[in-house]
């Protein structure tokens, strides 16, 4: 094949070198005016650089095993973990009290800034209280919930998820006593929790 | 004749989607890449194996995120420098490189480039088979003084053919470079 009058052959021996220097200088003269024998030429002294300076070991053969188990182990567990999140029985919980709303009480020593709602929809009640979370090196926000419910409220699965997107953002389990923990950064968030096999959702959380 | 490149993109949809084997074939495509610099940043064999899984479980866990990105090595490559990093591993071992030039978020660029260069290129080789491979890797590491009837002979090839053939493989791994999104470096 040709390719503007120099064959790929010799555009491929001149790339490696194996020319005579009166054919080489010609070549050399051909490709100053084409861009496509050029790059082919590059491409050639590129890839056998590249090649031969390849000091690359592979992978055991157990490594690369273990690297594609993966897969059905995050199949397996990012359904489990998120299923519960589209359960078909939705129920939106509704607001009931929010602290910043009611006069201050007298002798009531409440930590300034903590914000205190309470939440109750057809399962039950969820009460909140929002503190900032001052263990770490970044400002975040601590949710200390409590859930009341006829169902039962201990192990019950609990996350927060961004109010826009949808992405879990932060989970975790409520203990015997229906109380759960969680941290995020200032944002916008649902909180969800899974009860019986239903969703409570307590949408655009401002935390 | 091989078949046309399965690219990145394509091969992360497809894992998305629950296919095994897109996530096989990408462990395929990359486990030589992440291996090799675990062991140039001196890491033995038994840390060199768990901060592999590392970097794989973190790109199982980013698929999503990284479903638009055209090549995944340069990512993969920045991923394994700082697991490097974490793991105390701060350079490669064999290069003189002053570790106050090194970021942990980043490998230097000349050595990321030099590795996905070198990747695609074995790639490439791979995708092709035999005979190309195995010509053009003799070509690719023949030395000024060894001819073409030598390499025939090794080959089994006639001496006459060992032009023309290198010509058209190369061609069909130019295809599959360009496939792969390879930029023409500087000769």
């Amino acid at each position: 094949m040709n390719r503007n009058g120099i064959k790929i052959e010799k555009l491929i021996s001149f790339a490696a070198g194996e020319l005579s220097e009166a054919e080489a200088t010609k070549i050399a003269s051909k490709i100053e005016h084409d861009a496509e024998a050029g790059r082919i030429v590059a491409t050639y002294r590129a890839a056998r650089e590249a090649f031969a300076n390849d000091d690359s070991v592979a992978a055991s053969a157990t490594a690369v095993k273990r690297a594609k188990s993966l897969f059905e182990k995050y199949q397996s567990t990012t359904k489990s973990a998120t299923s519960w999140l589209e359960a078909v029985d939705r129920f939106v919980a509704s607001l009931i009290y929010d602290s910043r709303t009611q006069p201050a009480m007298a002798g009531y020593r409440g930590t300034a800034e903590a914000v205190r709602l309470s939440f109750e929809c057809e399962l039950g009640e969820i009460d909140v209280e929002i503190i900032p979370d001052n263990s770490g090196s970044t400002e975040k926000i601590k949710i200390i919930g409590q859930l009341s419910s006829d169902d039962a409220t201990d192990g019950v699965q609990v996350a927060l998820t961004d109010s826009g997107t949808g992405a879990m953002v932060s989970e975790t389990r409520s203990d015997d006593t229906g109380m759960f923990v969680l941290s995020a950064e200032h944002g916008l968030y649902d909180l969800n929790l899974g009860i019986n096999e239903k969703l409570v959702v307590v949408p655009n959380l401002e935390i | 004749m091989s078949q046309k490149y399965d690219t990145d993109p394509n091969l992360v949809e497809d894992c998305l989607t629950g296919k095994q084997g897109a996530w096989d074939a990408l462990v395929d495509r990359y486990s030589r890449l992440i291996y090799s610099i675990l062991r140039r940043y001196g890491m033995d064999n038994a840390d060199a194996d768990d901060v592999f899984q590392d970097v794989f479980t973190i790109l199982i866990q980013n698929l999503e995120k990284l479903r638009d990105k055209t090549r995944l090595s340069a990512w993969l490559i920045t991923t394994t420098h700082r697991e490097c990093w974490r793991h105390g591993k701060r350079k490669p071992s064999h290069l003189e490189l002053d570790e106050r030039d090194i970021r942990a978020d980043e490998p230097p660029v000349f050595l990321t480039e030099q590795w996905e260069t070198q990747n695609m290129v074995r790639e490439s080789l791979e995708k092709l088979g035999d005979p190309c491979k195995s010509l053009l890797e003799a070509m690719f590491l023949s030395s000024s003084d060894m001819d073409y009837e030598t390499i025939a002979d090794q080959l089994g090839m006639k001496t006459g053919s060992i032009g023309p053939t290198r010509a058209r493989c190369f061609q069909k791994m130019e295809s599959i470079l360009k496939d792969m999104g390879f930029d023409t470096l500087e000769a």
